[in-house]
């Protein structure tokens, strides 16, 4: 396996305030990597970081070997640096396939981006004009999760998917991942629904505080979590 | 019926003219948040330009046509995004909607030192005189070339942002900017598009406007307002409903200036006023049916509005008083009347301090409020100061009134529609015929108002020389009143409505009732500039329409909206011939004068606190200097001295004051041992200098706080060390 | 008191809030806890009147408030603070909370109560001090004095110990219990579960919008569906 994302010593923040205090984190290529920890921890500075959204204020961000600190969000995404922000990850005023449209920069056609989307969620096939902001939550992630697939990303950066969800739309949603993640994408993880994360990932770690508190297998994170979010009880 | 017939077709060619118009600024906004008030300015010179190249210059017509709309054009908006409106990031929307006043007006004064106004220069409407005959009614070709052109600008745009990856990409970045580049595409080539557009736009619907209209700058670049009520009926974003909101202007103004002469003939001056001010109306109307505006919460911005001292108050108000004492006996009469309007301007620049520079709501009525004042006072004729207090009465209750819609909105539409009633009182209502209020006859402006000299307890000051020092000191006690009003509650409330509205109302204060009070407030302080205004020379309407009360508010700006220093800079730069007598045989600085204070205004993005922010720090050297400043007074004096024996004659004085100022800060800095002390001034006092950027401890810095290069900059620049080529150098990439 | 009953929030075609009942007591501190886009937020914001509820009724001693303009609500003894700070930059630490004082309430003088509240949190030192370059943790604080200067009757508090280091937030706990020991109810919502275990006397627990479940403490850290909520168990049994 080949290493495809290498974080050393990255510190970040914002206005003068240290989120990140020296992550270091390797994703090997194909692999999944479920981040995890209590809210305020900085999980999603550190995929903003990732995304080229946030440049650190130390530290190095390897993408494929190269150290790509400071380059733009738009560059690294047509790299192949796929995200999906915490939120939803949809333009609501745009239509499905307009939302699809988006992606048509890295040498695919329209017809053949809207192909791609509708072969994994033929649901959306059903709702090519319908604007996105009217879907339900479950659909418009979905609609992300199909914008994110078409580029054919090495590189995918989830962040909390499952927001606001009901548990069985996130399960639907954690399949679509679980088939990204088999077809050989990398992907970083950050969620709440903890044990979905860890059931797909290869490899867990928690972040506390803006520090690695632990990292390991799956099984092994599972056990301190609760620790981790209820306080040594 | 066929007149009808005719008069609607007219005014759907004027509609489809505004929509073309509309469309562009429409466009502009959505996809970049900044609403473009040169856009009607950048029409204008577009207009010019076509005159120049197909009139002058005899190029055919496609060929001026591509020059102009294809080339200079969307050149001239990608240069406009990328010098300028780009670095206005993180900045308020107040500023990028002075930025483009500024521009607004430095395009008006280009076009004014290029093209001189006076002479006629004809422009033929397209196919001038083919006409299609149609259900008995004639169409000029013109209308026909406008409403064609309406409709490939709806379809073009149509195709554009429904078909295109690229116009699809635009619509997202109004969405949600920072998806965008995570989805592979740049927001800012976006915004480069959008620009280059609008302008085009801009451009197609000056050249087709023009013709009909005289070739002039200002009613062509004040045609925008028509414009405006078009793009706020689509509420800046669609525009289907931006198209019929500029069908509703064109017919109705058509309408009305078709049916003008139907009405009776002693009711049609009264009327004609209202139909020139019909999209005005239009406009106001529009947004006071806008839904609310949502609170907003704390939005961070680069701007910081610094508390002003007492003593630094008191020393501006002598400095006033006491300058105008020095400086009148020394001018002749001619002279005095020509610097007569200086307090009053100043004044009136004042009075954008607490609503404009405190409480970010952007009132572009200031000096028509100050005209209400200026009609208030004369038509009472009191010469005491009770004359200004009734002045400051009218003029306050009149902005309440205007107040009392807006407290729903924020922002662009605070602007918009005081923009909309300034037009309103300059067309129609200012200018109004006499009419009776009960059995007396009123009029607002009887060709101008007399002149009503100040008397005080008896004392006589109508000499001019008198009534400029009484202006000086009007001036300097409203200076204190408002740096007061700062230092109150009332004025924290202000600061706190214009950075965290959400905050203020869970705090139990009425955002509603503190508006309409700092409007309240603001315009009688205008209203008294006005009522000083009129003391002096005789007011005409047009000293206080749109157009003259802009340049006010951008000297304000550039000069540091919140700082009391800035007014007089205004007064000194608009109500004064200072700069075209500076400069008098060299360089003809009153024809430029518009063009640089845009130039100048287009800067502010930069420093969005104002250059007295910036040169508050010299100051305060020059303060902290005992020597220095001691040296400084005798110097001025000297001058001064020099001056009033005839020594010296004004040139050489003027350079000397300024010599001696300018030393004075030089001396100050290089007396100073060590930079350091300058921080520890600050440190001490806990104020920040006017600081753009968060102010960082040094010591924290580095430890709780990570060193960043924004870190070691704005440290930098707190410990002077910039100047003095000493940047500490780190790269982002040090551990 | 303070009382929600059947309040439900509808945003385009997504129930935000479904049903949301609770109390919060003069002189408790009650917790509000649930995982991230529970609705928590928009529940404050519908109490304090910067949203309003598709259904349900916001009661404050017993006086229905829904269709209450914030600052009256304010005016009535309801007070909160923000996830996003919401100091006024340009002002400093006093002029701040200063803001807030009301003189029809209480004899005391603004600057009077400025003084005591900043004693009180411990801040003092940054009273002429401009708010926009104090430091989150710090800023904390200063948000709650101001939320305090304003006497409030129910003191709404939104995740108010995020950006504090756990020495901060050990002073904030008792800076909590002083301030309900002294008649004032406060409504906590705060992702530090330890914190809120720790102060509160009563717990509601929001999930997609719903309250799943309301109890002391260690009732509710033992209920499994809270559990399920925070760490994202899709089946409840095994947890």
């Amino acid at each position: 396996m080949t290493t495809l994302l290498e974080l050393r010593g990255i510190r970040a923040g914002y206005d003068g305030l240290e989120v990140l205090h020296g992550i270091d984190l390797v994703v090997e290529a194909g692999s999944v990597v479920a981040v995890l920890g209590p809210n305020g921890a900085g999980k999603t500075t550190l995929l903003r970081v990732v995304s080229g959204e946030l440049e650190p204020s130390g530290g190095d961000l390897v993408v494929g070997g190269r150290r790509l600190n400071g380059v733009p969000a738009a560059t690294l995404a047509r790299a192949g640096v796929c995200t999906i922000p915490e939120g939803r990850g949809v333009f609501p005023n745009l239509t499905v396939r307009e939302n699809l449209w988006m992606m048509t920069h890295r040498g695919v056609g329209r017809s053949e981006v809207e192909e791609t989307a509708f072969a994994y969620f033929p649901q959306l096939a059903a709702r090519t004009d319908q604007v996105a902001g009217t879907m339900s939550g479950g659909e418009q992630q979905m609609l992300a999760l199909a914008r994110a697939v078409v580029t054919g990303p090495a590189l995918l950066l989830l962040d909390e998917l499952s927001m606001g969800l009901a548990p069985l739309v996130v399960q639907g949603l954690f399949e679509a991942v679980d088939r990204l993640a088999r077809a050989g994408v990398a992907i970083v993880i950050v969620e709440q629904f903890v044990d979905a994360a860890l059931d797909l990932a290869d490899r867990a770690v928690i972040i506390s505080q803006g520090r690695v508190s632990s990292e390991g297998a799956p099984a092994q994170i599972r056990d301190e979590l609760r620790a981790a979010y209820f306080g040594a009880a | 019926m066929d007149k009808f017939l005719s008069i609607t077709v007219g005014g759907f060619a004027t509609g489809a003219i505004y929509a073309v118009a509309a469309s562009g600024l429409v466009l502009t906004y959505a996809t970049t948040g900044t609403f473009n008030f040169a856009h009607g300015a950048i029409g204008m010179v577009a207009a010019f330009l076509y005159w120049q190249v197909h009139v002058a210059w005899g190029w055919s017509t496609p060929v001026s046509l591509v020059a102009v709309l294809l080339v200079a054009a969307p050149l001239f908006g990608v240069g406009l995004e990328r010098l300028i409106m780009r670095r206005l990031e993180g900045t308020s929307e107040t500023t990028r909607l002075v930025v483009t006043i500024s521009l607004l007006l430095g395009l008006l004064g280009f076009s004014v030192a290029m093209w001189a106004p006076g002479t006629n220069r004809p422009m033929r409407q397209f196919f001038q005189g083919n006409v299609l005959e149609l259900a008995g009614i004639r169409i000029p070709w013109h209308q026909l070339v406008s409403l064609a052109a309406a409709a490939a600008v709806a379809i073009g745009l149509r195709l554009l942002l429904y078909g295109t990856r690229r116009g699809i990409t635009m619509r997202a970045s109004v969405d949600n900017r920072s998806l965008v580049a995570l989805n592979g595409s740049r927001p800012e080539h976006s915004a480069m598009v959008s620009w280059a557009l609008g302008c085009s736009l801009a451009a197609l619907s000056g050249i087709l406007i023009a013709p009909t209209l005289t070739l002039s700058a200002v009613p062509l670049t004040l045609l925008i307002v028509n414009a405006y009520g078009a793009a706020i009926f689509g509420r800046l974003q669609s525009l289907p409903l931006t198209f019929v909101g500029a069908m509703v202007i064109g017919l109705a103004t058509s309408y009305g200036i078709g049916y003008l002469s139907s009405l009776p003939t002693d009711l049609q001056p009264y009327a004609r006023g209202l139909v020139d001010a019909l999209p005005a109306i239009v406009l106001l109307a529009v947004v006071w049916l806008l839904p609310a505006s949502r609170l907003a919460q704390v939005t961070r911005t680069r701007e910081i509005a610094a508390k002003p001292s007492w003593g630094g108050a008191i020393a501006l108000a002598v400095a006033s008083v006491v300058g105008s004492a020095m400086l009148a006996p020394l001018l002749t009469t001619g002279e005095l009347v020509s610097i007569g309007r200086l307090w009053g301007i100043a004044i009136v620049g004042l009075s954008m301090i607490p609503v404009i520079g405190l409480s970010g709501q952007l009132s572009l009525s200031q000096l028509t409020f100050a005209g209400f004042g200026a009609v208030a006072y004369a038509h009472l004729g009191w010469a005491n100061p009770l004359g200004l207090v009734w002045a400051a009465l009218v003029a306050g209750v009149v902005a309440g009134l205007v107040a009392l819609p807006l407290v729903r909105l924020q922002g662009i539409y605070v602007a918009l529609a005081t923009a909309a009633f300034t037009v309103l009182c300059d067309r129609w209502l200012f200018p109004l015929p006499e009419f009776s209020i009960g059995s007396r006859p009123f009029q607002f402006f009887p060709g101008s108002l007399p002149v009503v000299r100040p008397h005080l307890l008896g004392i006589d000051l109508t000499s001019p020389t008198a009534s400029f020092v009484y202006a000086s000191v009007v001036f300097a006690l409203l200076a204190l009143l408002v740096v007061a009003i700062r230092r109150s509650a009332f004025g924290a409330r202000l600061i706190a409505i214009k950075e965290g509205p959400a905050a203020v109302a869970t705090a139990g204060i009425s955002v509603a009732a503190v508006k309409v009070g700092v409007f309240a407030l603001s315009g009688a302080i205008a209203g008294i500039g006005g009522a000083i205004l009129s003391s002096s020379s005789p007011a005409t309407v047009s000293q206080f329409d749109l157009v003259a009360g802009l340049p006010i508010l951008l000297v304000m700006v550039v000069g540091g909206i919140t700082s009391v220093g800035a007014p007089v800079f205004a007064g000194v730069f608009l109500g004064s011939p200072l700069p075209t007598k500076l400069m008098s045989g060299h360089f003809d600085l009153g024809r430029w004068q518009n063009a640089l204070i845009g130039l100048v205004g287009v800067s502010v993005g930069r420093n969005p606190n104002g250059v007295s922010a910036a040169l508050n720090p010299a100051g305060r050297r020059v303060k902290a200097d005992l020597p220095v400043a001691a040296a400084l007074i005798v110097a001025l004096g000297t001058a001064w001295g020099l001056r009033i024996t005839e020594t010296i004659s004004n040139g050489p004085y003027v350079a000397l004051t300024i010599a001696a100022l300018v030393g004075s800060v030089w001396l100050a800095r290089r007396r100073l041992p060590e930079a350091i002390s300058l921080a520890e001034l600050d440190s001490v006092r806990g104020v920040a200098s006017g600081a753009t950027a968060p102010m960082i401890e040094p010591e924290l810095l580095g430890l709780t706080v990570p060193y960043t290069p924004e870190a070691v900059a704005a440290l930098d620049e707190a410990l002077d060390l910039a100047s003095a080529g000493r940047r500490v150098e780190v790269s982002s990439a040090g551990g | 008191m303070l009382a929600v009953e059947d309040v439900s929030v509808r945003f385009g075609g997504q129930l935000a809030l479904q049903d949301v009942n609770l109390q919060a007591p003069v002189g408790e501190i009650t917790g509000l806890i649930g995982p991230n886009g529970a609705g928590k937020t928009t529940l404050f914001n519908v109490i304090t009147g910067l949203g309003s509820p598709t259904r349900g009724r916001v009661l404050l001693d017993d006086r229905d408030v829904t269709r209450i303009a914030p600052h009256r609500r304010a005016r009535l003894g309801l007070s909160r603070t923000f996830q996003q700070l919401q100091l006024v930059g340009s002002l400093s630490v006093r002029e701040n909370i200063e803001l807030v004082v009301r003189r029809d309430r209480g004899g005391e003088s603004a600057s009077a109560c400025a003084t005591r509240v900043m004693d009180l949190l411990g801040v003092a030192h940054l009273a002429d001090v401009l708010a926009h370059t104090i430091p989150t943790g710090q800023a904390r604080l200063v948000e709650l004095a101001r939320a305090l200067a304003s006497r409030p009757r129910l003191l709404l508090l939104d995740e108010p110990a995020s950006g504090q280091d756990p020495q901060e937030t050990d002073q904030f706990k008792e800076i909590l219990r002083t301030v309900a020991a002294d008649g004032v109810g406060i409504l906590l919502v705060e992702h530090d579960v330890p914190l809120v275990m720790g102060v509160c006397s009563r717990i509601h627990v929001l999930d997609y919008g719903r309250i799943i479940a309301s109890g002391s403490p260690s009732e509710v850290q033992s209920d499994p569906e809270v559990v399920a909520a925070y760490l994202g168990t899709t089946e409840v049994s095994d947890a």
